[in-house]
């Protein structure tokens, strides 16, 4: 049996992590947690060095960077390590700020897709079409 | 007294006033230059010098901004009281003797003002016999004069002059110090001005995004928890329909979940005893599922309240990018945007304004909310106009934007009331809520300002006036040698017009079809710029056959309204760059020449 999409999410606000990986988890993904840019980064390499890699990975951009410090475009950092080491992983960035500079960034470091936090109603679908499971 | 004794007289005479001249020169040059305060500094020295030299009246007068008149700063008692009160003020190179010391930076003097050719009498200081006029100057720079007149004809002498002139000099410098510390205080001021708003935009960005993170939760929520109750629901009376049965996985999991309950919260399960002996009237009171989705609803509009308002209130919390802005465009993407009813809104013909300071997508935000609440103030008597009015105010300094409706109107005690944040005005129909405070904040971080007059009954005026950009004009840009072929997609007449001069200025090879959108020839091309609003014209689809023809990656899109989902989308299809409507032809010039370099 084929076993289900995994999906790595990463964001330090708890209650959105809680959310977001239940509305995921109900979805039928599975679904692990990191709240910050090196926890992410560990998860990410164990399931590479296990032959067992994340299918996607949704990053928040504002959270603590690799030194452990809050920055508004941490995300950042984290989707340009991973795309440096997986180019085919797809990641999906979002952020609190509705600022059309940031999306651009997002994409141009390689994001698969951008939203904003708080209008992520669409978040399944894009989902569903990043991982081409659409229909 | 004889011949002798006269003289002895006068000599004496002569070696007081000489050491009273160094006692004042003394008491003048400790004291200006102990005053940091000008206009401490001016009157004081007037005094002082009035005193130390017996004159009966002195003024000190400095140039004005245009180097047009010497303006009275400081006057001796009741004359300079009622001159300084009449703002008087000689012409610089006029015929005054204040004129034409500061024109020429040179002491004039009027020993006796009967004799004088041309002398004009002044009505408050009547007793004047003999004046004279000494320059304020330094490093040769008049900035301005002083005049000493006296009641007695003659009453200077050369000593006079000359300790006049040097104690005039020392003031000059004071002055000069003044100044500068003055204009270094108002500059402190202003950059603390500055941080203190970029402090309180940075606060207040952080606590909003704190608040949204923490509301944003919610809503899935409740709408998880809406869903499954529902479905429960559902589920449960299938089963007693015996549309499923006992043994199905559905009356498992629910077996399953109750047993659960009922032993982790043994009160739960004596509640449900209690309730099973209700009767059904009673029972509907105290569990309905219509009840239960009412509280959800109730969670769910605060979360919803809650986020509603961090939309409103991120809009001046963001990071402003103020620019050269086509303001009469912004508000006619703003009324586009806002797929209002035709008529409702009127934008007055208008003439060319020149640009104005400001960040664009800021101002959408700004007259999307003012042109909104117009459209909410609209009464009942009267179908509701909204006009809007852009002009040149204040000598072309500022650019106004009026949008005036003839809804209802405001009451004047709640006219101050609309800029609070947080002012409960429910009362306030149409002009409510967090748009107004936060368009205010918005304009007045770029230096502009927003007004409102309105009359109950009659409508509103609601007045934003921004700053006129100082810089050179779309037509002073540094023209660089562009090479390269562009085609330019933009069925806007005005901005393609634009673009292909800009363009072609600069010496790029410019196509742009009038109608029809050829594009499968696109790849011949060095840059493609294509307008993202096209009429009859799917701009996606524009750039699936620049993909398919291998264009794609050198082409730009400008784009009046820059969204987030839009630009997203956009950039996704692959291209180059997304450019901000309206540009200067400096931001167009540099976007192509480093898309093509």
């Amino acid at each position: 049996m084929e076993s289900e999409p995994k999906i790595l999410l990463v964001d330090d606000e708890e209650n959105i992590l809680r959310s977001v990986a239940k509305t995921l988890f109900r979805e039928g993904f599975d679904v692990e947690t990191a709240t910050g840019n090196q926890a992410a980064y560990e998860l990410f390499q164990e399931a590479q060095d296990e032959g067992e890699p994340f299918n996607l990975v949704i990053i928040d951009l504002n959270m603590p960077d690799f030194a452990g410090n809050e920055s508004k475009y941490a995300g950042l950092e984290l989707l340009e390590r991973l795309k440096s080491e997986s180019p085919g992983l797809p990641v999906i960035a979002n952020s609190a700020w509705d600022e059309v500079e940031t999306a651009k960034k997002c994409i141009d470091k390689g994001a698969a897709d951008y939203f904003v936090k708080g209008r992520n109603d669409e978040m399944l679908d894009k989902i569903q079409k990043v991982l081409g499971l659409a229909g | 007294m004889n011949q002798a004794e006269i003289e002895a007289n006068v000599t004496l005479e002569q070696a007081l006033r000489r050491a009273n001249l160094l006692a004042a020169a003394a008491e003048v040059s400790q004291n200006v230059t102990q005053i940091m305060d000008i206009d401490e500094l001016l009157p004081k020295t007037v005094d002082i010098i009035c005193d130390a030299y017996n004159f009966y009246y002195a003024g000190v007068f400095l140039i004005d901004e245009a180097r047009e008149f010497a303006v009275l700063r400081a006057g001796r008692g009741k004359p300079g009281q009622i001159m300084m009160e009449n703002n008087h003020k000689l012409a610089v190179g006029g015929n005054s003797m204040i004129g034409a010391c500061t024109a020429r930076n040179e002491a004039r003097i009027s020993l006796d003002v009967d004799t004088e050719k041309v002398w004009y009498p002044n009505p408050v200081l009547p007793e004047t016999r003999s004046e004279m006029a000494l320059p304020l100057a330094v490093g040769g720079h008049v900035i301005g004069a002083v005049t000493v007149q006296s009641t007695e004809a003659a009453a200077f002498s050369d000593e006079d002059i000359s300790s006049l002139q040097a104690m005039a000099n020392q003031l000059a410098i004071a002055i000069e110090n003044a100044h500068q510390r003055q204009e270094l205080e108002e500059a402190h001021a202003e950059l603390l001005q500055a941080k203190m708003h970029e402090a309180i935009a940075t606060a207040t960005g952080d606590a909003i995004h704190w608040i949204g993170n923490k509301a944003d939760p919610i809503r899935s929520s409740v709408d998880r928890t809406r869903t499954d109750l529902q479905l429960l629901t559902v589920l449960m009376g299938k089963l007693l329909n015996n549309e499923l049965d006992g043994n199905s996985s559905v009356a498992q999991l629910i077996q399953k979940e109750a047993a659960v309950i009922q032993q982790d919260y043994p009160q739960i399960s004596e509640a449900a005893d209690k309730l099973s002996q209700f009767s059904s009237e009673k029972l509907e009171r105290r569990l309905s599922l219509s009840s239960t989705l009412e509280d959800l609803q109730i969670i769910e509009d605060a979360a919803a309240m809650i986020l509603r308002i961090k939309e409103e209130l991120i809009g001046p919390a963001r990071e402003q990018a103020p620019r050269p802005t086509m303001i009469d465009d912004v508000v006619k993407d703003a009324i586009t945007a806002m797929n209002l009813p035709a008529g409702l809104v009127t934008l007055a013909p208008t003439a060319p304004v020149p640009l104005v300071v400001a960040d664009p997508v800021q101002m959408h935000r700004v007259f999307t909310n003012l042109i909104k609440n117009a459209v909410e103030a609209a009464g009942d008597e009267r179908p509701p106009e909204i006009n809007l009015l852009i002009r040149s105010v204040e000598d072309s300094a500022f650019v106004a934007i009026d949008v005036v409706d003839n809804g209802i109107g405001i009451a004047p005690d709640d006219l101050d009331n609309i800029w609070i944040t947080f002012h409960t005005s429910k009362g306030i129909r149409g002009h409510a809520g967090f748009g107004l405070p936060a368009s205010r904040l918005i304009v007045e971080q770029t230096g502009g300002s927003i007004s409102a007059v309105s009359q109950l009954g009659q409508g509103s005026t609601f007045t934003v006036k921004l700053p006129v950009y100082k810089g050179r004009g779309s037509n002073g840009h540094k023209v660089e040698h562009g090479r390269g072929k562009i085609l330019l997609i933009d069925d806007n007449d005005h901005w393609r017009h634009f673009a292909t001069v800009t363009l072609k200025n600069a010496g790029y090879k410019i196509e742009s079809p009038d109608r029809g959108y050829t594009i499968s020839n696109a790849h011949r091309f060095d840059l493609v710029l294509v307008d993202d609003i096209l009429a009859g014209a799917d701009s996606l689809a524009i750039l699936h056959i620049l993909k398919d023809s291998g264009a794609i990656n050198k082409t730009l899109m400008l784009s009046s309204n820059p969204r987030v989902e839009r630009t997203k989308e956009r950039m996704l299809a692959g291209i180059k760059n997304l450019i901000a409507k309206p540009y200067t032809p400096n931001s167009l010039l540099s976007e192509v020449a480093r898309a093509i370099r």
